[in-house]
């Protein structure tokens, strides 16, 4: 869908290895994408298929050993500081392991307000405070709860949605989501799930699932992309990748998901 | 045995690549402040001398022998050379003795003083250190603190307190020396008997801190094993108590195996001040003399030796180590 | 910080190292104020043994031992602190460098780290002393520490490497934080104990240096230090004058000075390491 709309991020040959000589590998080879505002896309794949380094140098925490990423129809410079933020301010990403994505010395505030400086935003500690409230209300957390408290004092769910909270804050137009749910119990995966569909609709914001689970994919995103041992073997419409893989790959994941029609006729 | 070959060869090559930079800081190191300590401790040297004759000798040979008088870098490859050549020079304070004579003489006591007393020390001190752990309770109230306070002594610590102890007070053992000072070496039972009383003392302080140290090592690597879930399961499988054992020895000794490797450098240098408590006729008892009497080309060689020693030790341990850890083989091989 | 205190307090082993410290350090920081004596002045005839008035009698050269051990003392525990505090430093940057930067970086330190681990510090230590002419304490300290730092490099480095690709760091980067904000927030706080034991093993091992080398004659000049005792009183043939209490004491000293911080390290880690705690 949404043929006409624009561009914000593509990928040209993109290449990682690892290693020299003897023990070089590739973990993602000459991977090309395209992603166009507004859509929802899904990298889908097994463990070790590549997707979470491909992810991580889609959001510049991997250098591509060759091939170049395009951030709005340029070249992706990631040299000076201003870059950078200037990067992270449209491109951001939530990961699987809600537990190690926080860091376990700093207040819950923290996380909030660095994403506020980031925006480099003049705003009034009384502001700041208003915003971190405003954003741990669209995902349900009552923020003066939570004010000065450590995270090992939130469970898995409240750590997750706070990340959610992070990026209601920034308001990124690429979200790369690394199987942001994976590691949360099935009934906060939905609710999860439903807030990351709503900041979209709020922000006209690409969405970027990596993931396992052919299901979740076809259930939630517009377009996906299989990848085995670092290449990307099919890709196209949801639609029709489910109803016929051309893959041998593809086929074999979708037997994976044995219960998939009753489930999306469910939904 | 392909694949260990392997092991071995790289194992080889970084050791010897270890040791050019060993050598090599062996020649700059005292240089790399002073200049060139040769000519300052020859002419340091040559005042204490009488013969003036003696003094010229040696000054021209360490002059033509070092090729002082040539630059910096050649200078070092004329002192690499010499040392494939097992030449060190002569020593200043035994002139005209050459220095790789008096290392000779020195090796074989501080190797046989050493080997027994480390390899004894790290046994007994992993036995020690798994009973404890097992034993818990006011035995490991007890054995732990024991140990540690041992092995926070330097070793020429409790040397100088069993010398005076053993070897002064209760007059048990000799005094100092490899064997009777009036005695001419050689294969008579009397003699060996002599070097076997001189060496009780100097082994038995080497002994007793390598087993503190080793213990307290042990200990802990068995109580982290007895803690694994492994254990748990043999235990809820009902296994016998020996069994889980003998399964908490192995895997905790191999740690302490790579353990010996790391600690072997300050456990032999620990043991060749020992031997300066015991005037013991080693490697650390030329090292001490050649120290207060500023014999450079001496000290060099001893610190050469020390380091050849120390390099060997580890190799040889890693190469055992390769042999007895499966995971060695499965994993070192396939590289990172 | 103080949590972390708290929890500490609670080690019977860690208590117990820090007691005999502070019993030490208030020993030789103290009794000098209260007998002001010059150490070094020859008050009584060579190896005078213990009476009312010199408590453990004198050295070889009518010394006071009791007030030379409380001066040798204070002297070791400065050399051992500022080699901690060198050898610390060193192995804190160069395994921060290596575990984070990685690449060629972490292979050329984790090469020099693993040289300097295997070549022996003791010869090195001598290899410069025996050089240099004047040493001060401060430069036989840092003479030490300048051997020592390869083992707090390694392990730093090992945990930075395993930390760097926590998703934590991600996210900090990704929030835009600097490279240095990150090794400072998000990397340092997770080895703060760790480097903190490491620490306290360098004090250790930088006063059995010390002892070490001075034992061979190599050690600072114009000062008394615990080393330096023992080489006097082998030099001296204090064992064959039947004088225990010019070696004895001091040898306990550096036992239990060792001994403290070994305990202490010993309770941190049983603290943070659940698992070897019996």
């Amino acid at each position: 869908m949404n043929g006409d709309s624009s561009i914000v991020l593509e990928g040209r040959k993109l290449n990682r290895q690892f290693g020299f000589g003897r023990n070089r590998f590739f973990a993602v080879s000459d991977v090309d994408f395209v992603f166009r505002s507004g859509e929802i896309i899904s990298i889908v794949g097994e463990s070790g298929s590549g997707k979470t380094t491909l992810a991580k140098m889609i959001m510049g925490l991997l250098k591509p050993t060759s091939g170049e990423v395009m951030f709005r129809e340029n070249p992706r410079s990631l040299r000076t500081k201003a870059d950078r933020e200037e990067y992270w301010k449209s491109v951001q990403g939530i990961f699987q392991d809600p537990f190690s994505s926080f860091n376990q010395f700093s207040k819950i505030q923290t996380l909030l307000l660095d994403c506020i400086n980031l925006l480099k935003l003049k705003l009034s500690e009384e502001e700041k405070m208003n915003m971190m409230r405003e954003a741990c209300g669209f995902v349900n957390l009552e923020f003066d709860e939570l004010y000065n408290k450590y995270p090992f004092e939130l469970s898995g769910g409240q750590m997750q949605r706070l990340m959610i909270a992070r990026i209601f804050i920034l308001k990124p137009k690429v979200l790369i989501a690394d199987e942001p749910t994976s590691m949360i119990d099935a009934c906060s995966r939905a609710t999860i799930l439903d807030m990351f569909l709503k900041l979209r609709k709020q922000n006209d914001m690409i969405i970027v699932f990596i993931t396992h689970d052919l299901g979740l994919a076809y259930y939630v995103s517009d377009t996906i992309y299989i990848m085995e041992h670092g290449k990307i073997v099919e890709r196209g419409n949801a639609a029709t990748i489910l109803e016929s893989p051309v893959h041998s790959y593809t086929k074999r994941l979708l037997a994976d998901v044995p219960k998939l029609k009753e489930a999306w006729d469910l939904g | 045995m392909n694949s260990y070959l392997k092991y071995f060869l790289k194992k080889f090559g970084w050791y010897l690549l270890t040791l050019v930079v060993a050598i090599t800081l062996n020649f700059f190191l005292p240089r790399m402040i002073k200049g060139n300590p040769v000519s300052v401790i020859v002419s340091a040297m040559s005042q204490g001398m009488s013969d003036v004759n003696a003094q010229k000798k040696l000054y021209e040979s360490y002059m033509h022998q070092f090729g002082l008088d040539k630059p910096l870098f050649q200078q070092y490859l004329i002192y690499f050379q010499n040392i494939l050549h097992g030449d060190f020079g002569v020593s200043f304070g035994n002139y005209p003795r050459r220095v790789s004579n008096i290392l000779a003489s020195a090796i074989p006591w501080t190797l046989g003083l050493q080997i027994p007393a480390i390899l004894i020390g790290w046994l007994l001190g992993n036995l020690l250190g798994a009973f404890t752990a097992y034993k818990k309770g006011v035995f490991d109230k007890i054995i732990f603190p024991a140990a540690l306070f041992v092995n926070s002594m330097p070793f020429f610590a409790l040397s100088i307190i069993m010398l005076y102890v053993f070897g002064l007070h209760l007059k048990w053992f000799p005094i100092g020396g490899g064997y009777g000072y009036q005695m001419i070496p050689n294969l008579s039972l009397s003699f060996i008997g002599s070097v076997l009383q001189h060496h009780f003392l100097p082994f038995i302080s080497i002994v007793l801190v390598a087993i503190g140290g080793q213990a307290i090592g042990m200990r802990s690597m068995s109580i982290y094993e007895l803690n694994s879930d492994y254990v748990l399961y043999a235990k809820l499988m009902g296994i016998r108590d020996s069994r889980v054992v003998r399964y908490v020895f192995r895997n905790a000794v191999l740690p302490q195996v790579t353990g010996l490797a790391l600690s072997i450098g300050t456990m032999i240098s620990g043991a060749l001040i020992t031997e300066i408590v015991f005037n013991y006729p080693g490697i650390g008892t030329w090292l001490f003399t050649a120290i207060r009497t500023l014999d450079f080309p001496l000290i060099s060689g001893c610190t050469l030796m020390i380091t050849l020693a120390v390099l060997a030790a580890n190799f040889t341990i890693e190469i055992i180590y390769g042999l007895i850890d499966p995971r060695v083989k499965a994993t070192q091989m396939e590289g990172q | 910080m103080i949590g972390t205190l708290r929890i500490l307090i609670r080690s019977p082993k860690f208590i117990i190292g820090l007691a005999i410290l502070a019993v030490v350090l208030g020993t030789v920081f103290v009794y000098p104020m209260v007998n002001t004596a010059d150490p070094v002045e020859m008050v009584a005839s060579g190896f005078d043994p213990p009476s009312a008035q010199y408590i453990l009698g004198a050295d070889n050269f009518g010394r006071d031992t009791f007030l030379e051990l409380m001066y040798g003392t204070r002297t070791s525990l400065y050399v051992g602190l500022i080699a901690g505090v060198f050898a610390t430093v060193v192995g804190l940057v160069l395994g921060l460098a290596a575990g984070y930067i990685g690449g060629l970086a972490d292979n050329v330190i984790t090469l020099i780290t693993n040289m300097f681990i295997v070549i022996p510090s003791f010869v090195i230590l001598i290899l410069v002393s025996v050089s240099i002419n004047s040493r001060s304490s401060t430069v036989t300290a840092l003479i030490i520490g300048l051997t020592s730092w390869p083992w707090t490099a390694r392990a730093v480095r090992a945990q930075t490497t395993s930390l760097r690709n926590r998703d934590h760091v991600n996210i900090a980067k990704i929030s835009g934080y600097s490279t240095t904000k990150i090794i400072l927030f998000e990397i340092l706080p997770y080895i703060a104990s760790y480097v903190v034991m490491a620490f306290i093993l360098q004090i250790a091992s930088g006063i059995l240096s010390e002892a070490a080398i001075s034992m061979l004659g190599l050690g600072p000049y114009n000062t008394v230090s615990l080393g330096i005792m023992m080489n006097w009183a082998l030099m001296f043939e204090a064992p064959a004058a039947g004088a225990w209490w010019a070696f004895v004491p001091t040898s306990l000293m550096i036992a239990a000075i060792s001994f403290s911080l070994f305990m202490m390290n010993t309770g941190m880690d049983e603290i943070f390491n659940p698992k070897i705690r019996n």
